[in-house]
């Protein structure tokens, strides 16, 4: 009985009621008055326009968005698929404030073509407890809200919604970069991922540490270890070192799983700590989350191993320099993969997410915020595409998504192209950092963007896992 | 010859000899925190006859003002940590007078539901104040005291290398932790055998109404205890959050192996608190240090498995737990 009132206790975290607020598509089809016709069955609205006749149906109103102080904008409604209760639940927060904000400055430069603001309300924000089943039932409660998904976290989640999303031409930005999503044929071409994927970000950060481990005066590499959550996040970017270590005839010693610590695994994590210990290798890849990889780096370290660490971007934290394990790191044994540069780089997209959550009064930053702010360009250019071809219908920004041509995010990541050959428009380039004490975020670059012999060579025509 | 074969073999049983010490010590470690919460669990029972299942979140509470006060406003680690202590402890006050004591007389079954509402209400607040960031909590040292400046965990210290048993680690503060939870418990055994407010608890627990006759004001009693159980709880939470993973959304999750401490050790028992910390946190470490190595057939991460493993069995063979009174009517 204890132990089952416990298990309620977990289980009864989520921090957001289960609000129903299911409706069909021909129940938010909204005209204005004078200036809209209903042109398809209560179905598809076509609203006249500066630049000529806009179609919309689901989750877009020619009525401005709430609060809005754009009174001649119409709105596009996004919704919100997070996890605020589960193994990203200190994240969500981070994310889902970025992705506000970069909203917030679209609709202040002008919004969608001058003509639509963009609003991520509260109750079409749902909490899918990382539950695959969950998420499945959270977009329904929304999908008849909604005109986009700004945040489709998890990709086993995501995949299990792809079924509706795809029913309802429903686009999405994820947060998850499993490599599957550069394949038309797993997602539809509805998924608008940004930066490269965990496995080329994985063989990029391998083929450095064989230059830059030896030239810092360190054996090269000849044997390796993987501590990986096992789920998509840590099988993709575990695939992606095992093919970079068998391209440059690296022994992998052993790989052994990480339960993470908001899933009911150790804080201490001695088992990852006795695998490190129990064999001994050049470089353990860590593909976990920031208190996993403080109890490991900081455990390992203290009883003695030798090694160095090399952690995929959701490893870190800037906290951990304040914990227990901060001499460990500090003393120049951790070294981060990323998909973007962190917080405080010089690009202008970096910049204007600054001042923008700056400006929302965010005082501890992290590059969790980062991830959300440059998640959500793939999604204004989508928008942006369909409005020109005078479609703002989901199938009309569905088909906007599949073919978008150089998407421009501002100098955070390089433009890219989607709807070609992931073998050739895909991008395969990342960078690594190394702790930084002076960062705001406690990283800076070491390595700048890159692509390396192994992810250069590597024939992409499927996932690296699942 | 003799020392090619010797040395190998003592050089192998010295690193099985230190492993074999470095999990006795994270256990010990580990129970001493398991612990505090569980006689906050125990303290609260006896006096109330409710199992509290917000101890979690008076953790967390606990931990997080310890980390606000001492570190975001610069109060300096022991301010932070005294008054994280007593803020935490009128939580406790606040929630009984306000939450339970409504409950008085109601099934007690329907009293411990109500105490996991207030463990939810309470941490979904604490979760969006600790945000996405790991927070630190501080450092004791160099704060007045004279004492060199080191943080928690920095140079750990080696007493296995110069006696020959090879590399044992205890870091400062595993040693902290031990010696805090040592001091906490020898002060509440001093508490309810010499004073009169311990004695009164005493009194309480064994019959509400004969300690009414005897003049004992059973309210009070009800409210100290949940003062004394939140304290308990802030305790535990600080001492936890100076491990490596700092204190987190998550760090709430440690409260939740109390339950089988206190079912091992015997809900109405300090003693058994103390006795079943001791047993499932070193059950913990021995399975996460060799369960990998001798019985991988089990899974990973068995190590947190145990602990309900170990609970499931007591309350097979003896449900009232090790040190338990047999008539303990459970919810």
């Amino acid at each position: 009985m204890l132990a089952v009132l416990a298990f309620v206790a977990a289980a009864c975290s989520n921090t957001e009621s289960d609000t129903t607020t299911t409706a069909a598509a021909e129940e938010t089809t909204t005209t204005a008055a004078e200036e809209t016709t209903t042109t398809a069955a209560a179905e598809t609205t076509t609203t006249a326009a500066a630049g000529g006749e806009v179609a919309f149906d689901v989750g877009v109103t020619a009525e401005p968005c709430p609060e809005s102080g754009n009174a001649d904008r119409g709105c596009i409604y996004l919704g919100i698929l997070t996890d605020e209760s589960a193994t990203f639940a200190a994240a969500s927060p981070a994310l889902v404030a970025a992705q506000r904000a970069f909203w917030a400055a679209t609709n202040a430069a002008g919004g969608i073509g001058g003509q639509y603001d963009v609003a991520l309300p509260d109750d079409l924000k749902k909490d899918t407890q990382y539950n695959p089943e969950v998420f499945v039932q959270s977009y329904n409660d929304i999908a008849g809200e909604v005109a986009a998904v700004a945040q489709s976290l998890g990709t086993s989640q995501s995949l299990a919604a792809l079924p509706d999303y795809t029913r309802d031409d429903t686009v999405a930005a994820p947060m998850t970069w499993w490599s599957g999503w550069a394949f038309d044929g797993n997602d539809n071409g509805l998924v608008v991922e940004f930066g490269t994927n965990y496995c080329f970000e994985a063989m990029n950060a391998f083929d450095w540490s064989m230059q830059a481990v030896p030239a810092a005066g360190r054996p090269t590499p000849a044997r390796i270890g993987i501590l990986a959550i096992p789920n998509d996040y840590g099988m993709d970017y575990a695939a992606g070192v095992k093919i970079a270590a068998a391209a440059n005839n690296v022994e992998v010693a052993w790989e052994s799983p990480v339960i993470p610590v908001s899933a009911g695994g150790d804080p201490a994590q001695t088992e990852a700590v006795q695998a490190v210990l129990a064999d001994p290798v050049d470089v353990v890849y860590l593909v976990t989350g920031p208190s996993e990889t403080a109890a490991i780096v900081g455990g390992a370290a203290a009883q003695g191993a030798q090694n160095l660490f090399i952690g995929a971007a959701p490893s870190w934290n800037v906290g951990l320099l304040a914990s227990a394990a901060a001499p460990a790191f500090e003393a120049g044994i951790y070294f981060q993969s990323s998909f973007v540069e962190p917080w405080a780089a010089d690009t202008p997209g970096h910049e204007k997410m600054r001042q923008t959550l700056t400006a929302a009064g965010v005082e501890d930053p992290n590059d969790f915020f980062v991830s959300g702010w440059v998640s959500q360009y793939g999604l204004k250019a989508a928008l942006e595409q369909a409005l020109a071809a005078g479609d703002l219908t989901k199938a009309g920004i569905a088909a906007a998504a599949r073919s978008l041509q150089s998407v421009d995010y501002e100098g955070m990541l390089d433009p890219r192209t989607f709807g070609g050959d992931p073998n050739t428009e895909f991008p395969r380039n990342s960078l690594v950092g190394a702790v930084d004490t002076a960062q705001p975020t406690g990283i800076a670059v070491v390595q700048d963007f890159f692509v390396g012999p192994t992810a250069q060579g590597y024939d992409f025509s499927q996932a690296c896992a699942g | 010859m003799t020392t090619a074969v010797v040395a190998p073999v003592f050089a192998a049983f010295s690193i099985e000899t230190s492993r074999f010490l470095q999990a006795i010590v994270e256990g010990i470690s580990l129970a001493a925190i398991y612990a505090l919460i569980a006689m906050g669990f125990v303290i609260i029972y006896k006096s109330t006859q409710v199992l509290s299942f917000a101890q979690p979140a008076l953790l967390i509470v606990g931990a997080y003002l310890a980390s606000y006060l001492s570190v975001t406003l610069g109060f300096g680690f022991w301010v932070g940590v005294v008054l994280a202590i007593l803020l935490t402890a009128v939580l406790g006050f606040i929630s009984e007078r306000l939450v339970l004591r409504p409950m008085v007389g109601k099934p007690v079954f329907a009293a411990a539901i109500v105490t996991i509402g207030l463990d939810i209400a309470i941490r979904v607040v604490v979760g969006d104040l600790i945000g996405v960031n790991v927070r630190a909590i501080g450092t004791p040292v160099a704060e007045g005291f004279g004492a060199p400046s080191v943080p928690w965990g920095n140079e750990p210290f080696r007493w296995g290398d110069d006696a020959g048993f090879g590399g044992v680690v205890i870091q400062p503060r595993v040693l902290v932790i031990i010696a805090t939870a040592t001091v906490v418990v020898i002060a509440l055994l001093v508490f309810f055998r010499r004073s009169k407010w311990g004695l009164a608890m005493r009194g309480s627990s064994f019959d509400q109404e004969v300690a009414l006759a005897q003049g004992v004001n059973v309210g009070q009693v009800f409210s100290l205890s949940w003062i004394i159980g939140g304290g308990l709880a802030a305790i535990a939470g600080i001492l936890a959050a100076t491990s490596f993973t700092g204190l987190s959304q998550s760090s709430y999750l440690i409260a939740l192996k109390a339950l089988p401490v206190v079912v091992v050790g015997g809900l109405d028992s300090i003693a058994g608190a103390i006795v079943g910390a001791l047993i499932i946190g070193l059950a913990e470490s021995f399975t996460a240090t060799y369960q990998a190595q001798y019985a991988p057939w089990l899974g990973d991460n068995f190590s947190q498995v145990v602990p309900y493993v170990i609970m499931v069995i007591v309350l097979m063979v003896r449900p009232y737990g090790i040190f338990g009174t047999e008539e303990v009517e459970r919810v």
